[in-house]
């Protein structure tokens, strides 16, 4: 007779056996033998190398940005919960069932969640005790803060998810990321370092995670956001691995009955050419897909602070590289919006879709790359050098569009 | 005149070649040809066929002549999720390059005659499946092609939406438009298709009038339903 416990069990195996069989159809045996099993052989040894001695210019990273990865490292990945759409039809009516297999899968994503973050600090192991002088003691106290700090954000954001929707969950998701960044990157070395108020934290991390996780428990009217989450989840690499090879998947519905932005349709360019219908598109598409515009306000923001954390020479030239990076991540956007179904209904004149490219690639890359100029400017040489960075911010991204808008 | 010619040997995918075999028929001006046949005939994948679709395809399709386009009604609704309806409508009208005028003239009559102005500045991602059917209908007739190929237009349609698509397929039929239609709904089939086409099992079993069905089917009085139904019985 099936439990939960067995019911659980086997969701579990069926996920990763799906996720196998998903890789196995990129990875077969000629792959894993030609490309995959060296490009580990080579990793694993290249990394005992680094114990031994880690490149030197490794050394030269500032301390802030280590904490940055760890931070977005502990704030990526999700609590999964092992429910299906099926289950609506006769489990759902016995919640005892409901609530096991919830409670089994938050412990299944914590004991993953450790396992993640865990190898992930060992990957890095030998720039923090090599280069920057960590004993092991603080390695692992950073680990368990960065663990529970990781999973306390992950339950809040599920938790939060499941309350408020829209742009309100998005400025709150913003808002999260950089004010628990900002705490963690400005005092996660200093808490490591003093005893009391290491173990105070920690347990306060812990009490606070033992009271989310409680809350998520009995949490009501979960059921149909568990699904939606777990489908995407499920489908993540499959729809990955699809966009790689160039397959359109399916976008998830905006639930707004109307747009908050442009309410009535409204134009954002007077004349009605096909070029700037075509840019219209793409910019609304941007600014009305709330994971779109987090993406590019994160990639913003990681930029500018990536950029800025370098000594002088070495910021102007990542500027320069960054400043033909941001056009590439724009021209992402500009390449979802072409292939969908519905553009790719009507044939569209070759010289149209290159200058509304060119077009369309300038004004979405302007405000993010303008701001970060803005800041990266003003931190080299104040307010000269932050209108100086405007002026060739602008110009240098006219014409990486220019060139961008022939291959896109 | 033709609008459009169609003769197919065979047509398919790769993994089955044929999948339709031996369909063809033409489609003149002003005329309306209706594609039948039950569950699984072949009717989409012919029109698919026609739209260029099909990887695999052995015969000829013919649209008219050089620059004539068609407009395709979908059988399931291809929607942006980022966009209202109204600006769906401008991307169609971007595409064809349609003056301001004519898009605002007939955009509002064509919003107005399926009664979804009200909705015009909404999401048609969320809106039910007949409102989106609605919406593609409106695609299809904003840019007046010279071809139309409708595939299950009915399915989702009210009352009131069926009765103006055919209103609207009748006005289009009187402009001179060639009208290819996929359609389960044989009564409506019977009252507004110039000539049918009866698909089975992916080949073409019948095709002519409404009265060469029934002198086919010796069946003098008898409806589009009654025979399509013996001719289905006797190829089984």
């Amino acid at each position: 007779m099936i439990t939960t416990n067995k019911l659980f069990y086997r969701r579990f195996i069926s996920y990763w056996k799906f996720q196998y069989n998903v890789w196995r159809t990129v990875i077969d045996w000629m792959v894993a033998i030609y490309i995959v099993i060296p490009f580990i052989a080579f990793g694993v040894y290249q990394y005992l190398l680094w114990w031994r001695n880690p490149p030197a210019v490794l050394g030269l990273i500032p301390s802030s940005l280590i904490m940055a990865i760890f931070y977005c490292i502990a704030w990526s990945g999700n609590i999964r919960i092992f429910i299906q759409q099926a289950d609506q039809l006769f489990l759902l009516q016995q919640q005892s069932w409901i609530r096991k297999i919830i409670k089994l899968s938050i412990t299944y994503s914590l004991i993953w969640h450790l396992f993640m973050i865990g190898f992930q600090f060992l990957l890095i192991g030998p720039f923090l005790v090599i280069c920057f002088n960590f004993t092991a003691i603080l390695v692992l106290k950073l680990f368990f803060i960065s663990y529970l700090l990781g999973v306390c954000l992950q339950l809040i954001k599920q938790l939060v998810g499941l309350r408020i929707r829209g742009y309100k969950r998005s400025v709150f998701f913003i808002a999260l990321f950089i004010c628990a960044g900002l705490v963690y990157i400005n005092n996660a070395l200093y808490v490591i370092n003093n005893l009391i108020l290491f173990l105070s934290i920690f347990l306060l991390l812990l009490l606070f995670l033992g009271l989310l996780v409680r809350i998520r428990i009995n949490i009501k009217g979960s059921f149909v956001n568990d699904v939606e989450r777990e489908n995407a989840q499920l489908l993540k690499y499959s729809i990955f691995l699809f966009k790689l090879s160039g397959v359109n998947i399916e976008k998830k519905k905006i639930r707004r009955k109307r747009p908050l932005l442009f309410y009535n349709s409204n134009r954002i360019f007077k004349k009605r050419s096909t070029i700037n219908v075509l840019v219209e598109l793409c910019i609304k598409t941007v600014l009305r897909n709330s994971k779109y515009l987090l993406n590019y306000v994160q990639f913003m923001i990681l930029s500018t602070l990536f950029v800025g954390s370098f000594p002088f020479w070495w910021r102007l030239v990542l500027w320069v590289i960054f400043s033909a990076i941001f056009v590439r991540f724009v021209s992402i956007y500009w390449q979802a919006v072409m292939a969908s179904e519905f553009v790719s209904l009507f044939q569209w004149k070759v010289e149209d879709r290159i200058f509304a490219a060119r077009k369309a690639l300038f004004l979405m890359t302007i405000p993010g790359f303008l701001l970060m100029s803005f800041v990266l400017g003003f931190q080299s040489f104040s307010w000269v050098g932050a209108l100086m960075a405007l002026l060739l911010g602008g110009t240098s991204i006219y014409y990486i569009t220019v060139i961008f808008s022939y291959f896109v | 005149m033709e609008v459009l010619n169609v003769d197919i040997k065979y047509a398919g995918y790769l993994d089955r070649s044929r999948i339709i075999e031996d369909i063809y028929f033409t489609l003149n001006n002003g005329e309306m040809v209706g594609i039948i046949g039950p569950n699984g005939a072949g009717k989409s994948t012919t029109i698919k066929a026609i739209l260029g679709l099909l990887p695999v395809i052995e015969g000829d399709i013919q649209l008219g002549e050089q620059n004539k386009n068609y407009g395709y009604v979908p059988e399931q609704p291809i929607l942006y999720n980022e966009l209202t309806l109204w600006e769906h409508l401008e991307i169609a009208a971007a595409a064809f390059q349609m003056g301001r005028q004519i898009f605002m003239e007939r955009s509002e009559e064509l919003l107005k005659k399926f009664h979804l102005q009200e909705v015009k500045h909404h999401f048609p991602s969320n809106f039910s499946k007949g409102m989106q059917q609605k919406v593609m209908l409106i695609l299809g007739f904003l840019i007046q092609p010279d071809v139309y190929i409708v595939d299950e237009p009915f399915i989702g349609l009210d009352p009131q939406g069926t009765k103006e698509f055919m209103s609207l397929l009748n006005t289009e039929k009187a402009r001179g438009v060639g009208i290819l239609l996929s359609t389960h709904q044989l009564d409506i089939a019977e009252r507004i298709c110039d000539s049918i086409v009866l698909v089975n099992n992916g080949k073409m079993v019948a095709s002519g009038n409404i009265e060469q069905f029934r002198k086919y089917c010796n069946l003098p009085d008898g409806s589009l339903f009654d025979c399509f139904n013996l001719i289905l019985e006797n190829e089984a």
